[in-house]
């Protein structure tokens, strides 16, 4: 049932997907079939897998799942951030950019559909030069993605004259740019040296953090990042994200280390700024509330793939995947207090010679059947509603249940 | 103190000393101490789970700790079974450290990984020598087995095991000396959903099973209201409301309960249409916590003085300015003008930005001179008598007076002046407000 030969990882596209990618008209990034792997000591580590989905022009897509699902390992394939060991194995990243789409459309024509760039057949440095620009990324822990030994001030203004070299002259910008300014908020390193801000990039910054609602923000600009609390410095870096004025916004698990008073202020930043600049956003969370909050659509992962996605509506009222049923009777709610259902068992390891061929989830699945040992592939369930379970076309039936197999695997009790 | 009480804690105060730095003492300056639990009363009843909540820093540990006397308070008292345990000598202290037990947030930290699980769960017994060797391991295989591990597990290593399992093993070592009470501080915080509902659940039946007290420490309001039969909410080292789960979490009270149940996010198709006050700005120092109500500064209902009408917004928006000149008036240096400078139009200028900065439109009452007053002197650096102007201007009982927690009836008490029936009187000297009122 496992198999450790990379080249014969079966790659079960989802129904429907062709070679060609179609792109809706509101279509801002299209992800086809994205594989990112890890290949570690213990072994290679599937940590997203053969995924697809898609981001409209102003919207906010939540991603949620529990921690190891794959969510953070998405937002940095797109990103161009994963790191050895890791690598993207598989896929395709498509981004609406007129202006690149004209400009590979000659020299690179395989990368370029229409008005979309696929990412990942981009130069490398192309695809870097777009961080900060036309997409950005905000993380859970702030303080570690600033610089502690400058300003934030510096920091923001860094970002805001990254930009404004390569918008005036993107091409020259672009080698000596990537990911400059970008590398200390992504990564919390140190840059080898102080750099030089202009005047009018500083007002900018201040301007910024004027707008993510930071009080006087002339003095705090020239802070560092130690004397500001921990709800602030998650305002200063939306500021810094917002610097290059991008068209998508990551973030990842932007309110997780916050207070919920702290929480529910960045939450309507957010979407209020999101509102104002038609921008889209990724929300990653495992935070269900935090999705039903601010997000138009949402993809439930699981061990690297998206088991079921759709409006807040379709996956909150008409859930076929018993995994998605699962988490929303894990969650103990403030307006009801009834025994919760948890889903028994561990998240997976996602270790590609203990994952198998069968449904990701037929361990822990209290439906799983006969069937369910063969992976199932994605079924539509209508317009705003996907799922990959077989449950999608028939009932559950007890005659067919495997749960005694698994059970008898020495799974934990609940 | 009646009969089903098991700890009572009366009036706990911890401060923590500052560590003056070097410099700070050449200098002579003294940081004023931290309060993070600053006179804290509440009972736990026999068999009940109590919980305390509130947000990061407001003394939830704390309180956790010295209670256990892992940390010695600096005023107060906690009783066990009317024992003051402040006060115990070495061998009652021994008893005492059987029969309360704590289970720490992070599972991957509290356990010795050079230790199996067999032995981690054993030590307890090992420390205070109960049982023979082979009745010692009958118990622990006992334990592992009622917190859903099995016996084949007991000689492996805590790396082995996966988050959820690691908190089953701490929960299997607090309870292996049968204790009565068990502190737990964060239990589920580091859990993913479906394994913190597990978690939840066998907490839950074990103590039905073994009778156990629980208090349990935590910020996800979502679990409390899962697990506890009475919350206390605390702000700031104190506690502003105590009651049945139920009825904190249906009626609150208290104006902080309010905006932090408010603030949760719901997973719920209507989330998006409910409006959400919350709370402004981030919580003050506990090295410097305001006069008074501790929570005036943020409060969206803080009580104005008797001889104005402000909108509530514009009150607010003038209690956050007076925080401000207070505690931190070199933050409003940049829309001061220069000393030298009289242009009366410049200081207009200024004094109308400041105005706007903090939400505060021109009124047609009383008030306006005073504002205008107070304004012109911040704009020129006079930030102290702008602090004093307005504050013998408009005093509210919030920032004079500090309210204790009054009974309201129904197992209840909330620290709010709002829910008094007849509110104390303002001081006549305003600044007499330092001044403690809560005993
Ligand atoms: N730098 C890395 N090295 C090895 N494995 C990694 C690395 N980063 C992530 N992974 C693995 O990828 C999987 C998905 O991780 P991640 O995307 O962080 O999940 P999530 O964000 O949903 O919690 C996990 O199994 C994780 O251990
Ligand atoms: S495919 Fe089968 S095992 Fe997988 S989630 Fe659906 S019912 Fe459960
Ligand atoms: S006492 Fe005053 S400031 Fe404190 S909570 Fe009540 S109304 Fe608000
Ligand atoms: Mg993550």
């Amino acid at each position: 049932m496992t198999h450790n030969d990379a080249s014969t990882t079966s790659v079960q596209r989802s129904a429907g997907t062709d070679n060609e990618p179609d792109f809706g008209p509101n279509t801002l990034l299209k992800v086809r079939n994205l594989s990112t792997r890890f290949f570690t000591d213990e072994g290679q580590v599937n940590a997203v897998e053969s995924l697809d989905f898609e981001v409209k022009e102003g919207e906010v897509f939540g991603i949620v799942g529990e921690s190891g699902s794959g969510k953070s390992v998405t937002g940095l394939s797109i990103l161009d951030l994963i790191e050895s060991p890791g690598r993207i194995t598989d896929g395709e990243i498509w981004f609406r950019n007129r202006s690149l789409a004209d400009e590979f459309n000659e020299q690179q024509s395989q990368a370029v559909r229409d008005e979309f760039v696929n990412l990942l057949e981009l130069p490398e440095s192309v695809h870097r030069s777009l961080r900060g620009n036309s997409f950005s990324m905000i993380f859970q822990d702030p303080m570690s993605s600033f610089d502690p030994t400058s300003t934030v001030g510096e920091q923001i203004a860094e970002a805001v004259e990254v930009q404004q070299r390569t918008s005036s002259n993107p091409r020259s910008a672009r080698s000596r740019t990537q990911g400059y300014g970008f590398k200390s908020m992504v990564l919390g390193s140190i840059l080898p040296s102080k750099s030089f801000v202009t005047e009018p990039s500083m007002e900018r910054a201040i301007e910024l953090l004027e707008l993510v609602g930071i009080p006087d923000p002339k003095k705090r600009a020239q802070e560092y990042p130690h004397q500001f609390s921990g709800g602030m410095l998650q305002r200063a870096m939306i500021a810094q994200a917002l610097a290059g004025e991008p068209d998508l916004l990551i973030a990842d698990e932007p309110t997780t280390a916050l207070d919920v008073t702290i929480q529910a202020q960045i939450l309507s930043l957010l979407s209020d700024i999101q509102e104002e600049r038609g921008m889209s956003v990724i929300l990653i969370t495992h935070n269900l509330g935090v999705v039903a909050r601010v997000a138009d659509r949402l993809g439930v992962m699981y061990a690297g793939e998206i088991a079921e996605r759709g409006t807040l509506k379709e996956i909150f009222e008409n859930h076929t995947h018993p995994y998605t049923a699962g988490l929303l009777g894990s969650i103990p709610e403030i307006d009801e207090a009834e025994r919760l259902r948890p889903i028994p068992g561990n998240v997976p390891s996602l270790l590609d010679h203990e994952m198998g061929d069968r449904c990701y989830f037929a361990d822990r699945c209290p439906k799983a059947m006969e069937e369910c040992m063969e992976k199932p592939p994605e079924y539509e369930i209508n317009d705003d509603h996907r799922v990959r379970c077989y449950l999608a076309n028939r009932e559950f039936d007890e005659d067919r249940s495997i749960r005694d197999h698994f059970d008898g695997e020495g799974g934990e009790p609940s | 103190m009646s009969s089903d009480t098991l700890v009572s804690v009366e009036d706990l105060e911890k401060h923590f000393d500052p560590e003056d730095s070097f410099l700070d003492k050449l200098l002579n300056l003294e940081t004023p101490p931290v309060q993070a639990v600053d006179g804290v009363s509440f009972d736990i009843k026999r068999g009940e789970t109590f919980g305390l909540v509130g947000e990061s820093g407001c003394g939830k540990s704390t309180i956790g700790k010295t209670i256990l006397r892992l940390l010695e308070p600096t005023g107060g008292a906690t009783y066990f079974e009317d024992e003051n345990i402040y006060e115990m000598d070495k061998s009652e202290l021994n008893t005492l450290r059987q029969d309360i037990q704590i289970v720490f947030q992070d599972p991957f930290s509290s356990l010795n990984p050079r230790l199996t699980v067999g032995e981690i769960v054993r030590e307890p017994l090992d420390i205070h020598d109960i049982g023979t060797k082979a009745e010692r391991r009958e118990k622990v295989v006992a334990m592992l087995e009622r917190v859903g591990l099995s016996e084949d597990q007991i000689d492996r290593y805590p790396r082995e095991f996966s988050g959820g399992q690691r908190q089953r093993i701490c929960i299997a070592r607090a309870l292996v000396l049968e204790p009565e009470f068990i502190l737990l501080d964060e239990p589920v915080s580091a859990l993913d959903v479906s394994v913190q509902a597990q978690v939840l659940n066998l907490l839950d039946d074990l103590q039905k099973e073994f009778g156990l007290t629980y208090l349990f420490i935590a910020h996800d309001l979502g679990v409390v209201r899962y697990i506890c039969d009475r919350v206390a909410v605390m702000y700031l080292g104190r506690l502003v409301e105590i009651g049945p789960t139920d009825m904190i979490f249906d009626d609150p009270q208290h104006p902080y309960t309010r905006a932090l149940l408010e603030s949760i996010p719901r997973a719920d198709l209507q989330e998006q249409h409910r409006t959400i006050e919350g709370v402004s700005g981030d919580v003050p120092s506990p090295r410097n916590p305001p006069n008074g109500c501790r929570f005036h500064t943020r409060c969206r209902d803080v009580i104005q003085p008797p001889d104005f009408e402000f909108e509530q917004e514009t009150w607010q928006n003038l209690v956050t300015l007076q925080h401000r000149l207070e505690t931190n008036p070199r933050s409003l240096s940049e829309y001061t003008i220069d000393e030298d400078t009289s242009d009366k139009e410049t200081i207009a200028r200024h004094a109308s930005r400041i105005r706007e900065v903090f939400g505060l439109p021109t009124l047609n009452s009383d008030a306006e001179s005073v504002i205008n007053k107070a304004a012109h002197l911040a704009v020129q650096g006079n930030f102290s008598e702008a602090h004093q102007t307005l504050n013998n201007a408009f005093t509210t009982i919030c920032r004079t007076r500090d309210p204790s927690g009054i009974d309201i009836g129904e197992d209840r008490e909330v620290a709010c002046f709002l829910c008094y029936d007849e509110p104390p009187s303002i001081p006549k000297t305003p600044d007499a407000s330092t001044e403690n009122d809560n005993d």
